[in-house]
């Protein structure tokens, strides 16, 4: 039997634990300490919303240089890490309970430095791709590589390293890769970055040319 | 103060008709379950999910559950793979009412928390809506519980309204305070509202080669700006629902929120954008996800009214069908 102060509490319990859910929903909505990530402040793409800014400010009479624009926004970052942490600590256990949780900007700040993930295998002496995305032609694990989560882990190289990753995920496809192409003697998994060309290039027929930064070789019987 | 948290109290203990929730209901636990599925057909589950040491490729974490269960391993993830599928699928027909949803929430959050670097907003947004369907046990009718306790599919069993209106208000904390996060130069006038144009190029997300894009830039910029304005401006909505509820006050743009149905636009667009993404974008159920979240914005009479009329249209199109029909086969 529930009691009737009990009965009596319930309404005004109801009504704080509404409150708490809204302001764990507000608070785990705002962007957390991934946004003080190191490589992602030196990672291009930044670099690039730091520029554009710097070159608005200047046009609006302040003398500035990405650089300063950098070194102010990284402070203010800092600053507010530093208050939403205390804000947020109450609600640190919340969303393992109830999933209610949302950090995903939405490409806040499109990548215009991307990477591709390529695979080749060598047969013959001569290196032969066996996967480059979105291709009909090299398509060799293309259903799991196309799926949106490994999409996800990939779009991730760009941004940002973390830890292990690229290795685990090259060990993996190479050491696939040389069990699929039974004459292949290597395999390389590699990341191959270039910058988007702006719309005036691209429509003029141009094609990015990048580099790769990231590469894994993997000899048939050697350990992934 | 003590009469407004009086009126808070009862806000939030009012009671409502629970067609909103439980339509919203079916769309999460069809969409939580293809989400499931989807990663068995495309082959990624042990790929993704499974630890390092036990076969797997990733070191992967786990949260309470998986680690009560003994870790990541090929046994476990099945098990979870398996368990949220089925769960899903139960929540979708609406049996087992709130401990049927938590089990669902539970299941999901710790399947699909195993590897944050392969994981996304689309998956907090369903599990964000399981715990709102917690909240105002979302199974209360268009459900196989309510066909169970009252012989009938719908019902008029009332369910607390917070939890709709807890699903609008997640909704628009979701859009607006990513609008807010948009610092990038690309999606403002700075940076000439060029932002879609360069997400469209990015290799990740595009389902197909988007090169073209360059030839239509202008058409991507306007997208853009609408994209941009509509995120930001979701927190107007708050107003626009604050003056819905406060019609008796004064003030011009209350008189306006409460002439203009503000819900229209909004969601219009929000249509657009989702459908644009689905085409363009390959960013797994989060369109879908989202797009559930809009039925919390009709309220039941709203939504039983729609439906009504659908049903009344087709119904009496395929009365006349029949009648048709018959008179052609007495002739």
């Amino acid at each position: 039997m529930i009691s009737e102060r009990a009965r009596k509490l319930w309404p005004h319990a109801r009504a704080v634990l509404v409150i708490v859910h809204v302001l764990a929903v507000i608070t785990l909505a705002l962007p957390g300490e991934g946004i003080l990530n190191k490589s992602r402040w030196q990672s291009g793409n930044v670099k690039s919303d730091f520029a554009g800014w710097a070159k608005t400010l200047r046009s609006l009479g302040v003398d500035t240089t990405p650089e300063r624009v950098a070194e102010r926004a990284h402070g203010v970052a800092e600053g507010y890490i530093e208050a939403r942490d205390v804000f947020a600590a109450p609600f640190d256990h919340y969303p393992q309970v109830t999933g209610a949780r949302q950090g995903w900007a939405m490409f806040a700040s499109p990548q215009r430095h991307p990477v591709e993930l390529h695979v080749d295998v060598l047969v013959a002496g001569t290196w032969q791709p066996i996967f480059r995305p979105r291709s009909r032609r090299y398509d060799w694990m293309y259903t799991q590589l196309d799926h949106h989560r490994l999409r996800k882990l990939v779009g991730r190289f760009a941004r940002e390293q973390r830890r292990g990753i690229f290795p685990r995920l090259s060990g993996y496809l190479a050491t696939r890769a040389l069990h699929d192409f039974p004459d292949a003697t290597r395999a390389r998994v590699r990341l191959y970055r270039y910058d988007t060309l702006s719309p005036e290039r691209v429509a003029a027929g141009e094609t990015p040319v990048g580099r790769y930064t990231e590469s894994r070789d993997l000899a048939r019987g050697d350990a992934p | 103060m003590r009469r407004r948290w009086q009126a808070f109290v009862r806000f939030a203990g009012e009671r409502e008709a629970g067609w909103s929730l439980g339509a919203m209901r079916i769309a999460i636990g069809l969409i939580a379950c293809f989400s499931v599925l989807e990663n068995v057909l495309y082959g990624v589950v042990e790929l993704v999910w499974v630890e390092a040491d036990a076969g797997g490729v990733f070191d992967v974490g786990g949260n309470w559950l998986v680690q009560l269960m003994g870790g990541a391993t090929p046994t476990v993830v099945w098990a979870l793979v398996v368990g949220s599928f089925l769960a899903s699928a139960t929540l979708a027909v609406g049996f087992g009412g709130r401990v049927t949803t938590f089990l669902t929430l539970q299941l999901y959050q710790a399947l699909t928390t195993l590897n944050s670097s392969a994981g996304g907003g689309y998956d907090a947004l369903l599990t964000n809506a399981m715990w709102l369907l917690f909240i105002g046990n979302g199974s209360a009718t268009l459900s196989l519980d309510s066909r169970l306790k009252s012989g009938k599919w719908a019902s008029d069993a009332g369910v607390p309204a917070i939890a709709r209106r807890l699903a609008i208000f997640q909704i628009l904390i979701v859009y607006g305070t990513t609008g807010l996060q948009k610092l990038s130069p690309v999606w403002t006038p700075a940076g000439g509202y060029s932002a879609l144009y360069w997400v469209f190029q990015e290799p990740t997300w595009r389902r197909f080669d988007m090169r073209w894009t360059a030839h239509v830039y202008p058409l991507t910029q306007i997208a853009t700006a609408i994209t941009w304005h509509w995120e930001t401006g979701a927190f107007l909505m708050f107003l626009f629902y604050w003056y819905r509820a406060t019609p008796e006050r004064k003030g011009w743009l209350r008189r306006q929120a409460n002439r203009f149905d503000l819900r229209i636009p909004f969601l219009a667009i929000g249509l657009m954008l989702h459908l644009g993404i689905l085409l363009l974008i390959a960013v797994g159920p989060f369109s879908y996800a989202s797009l559930a979240y809009y039925v919390a914005f009709l309220r039941p009479q709203e939504l039983e009214k729609l439906w009504l009329d659908v049903r009344r249209r087709f119904g009496s199109r395929s009365r006349a069908a029949d009648e048709t029909a018959t008179a052609a086969s007495d002739a």
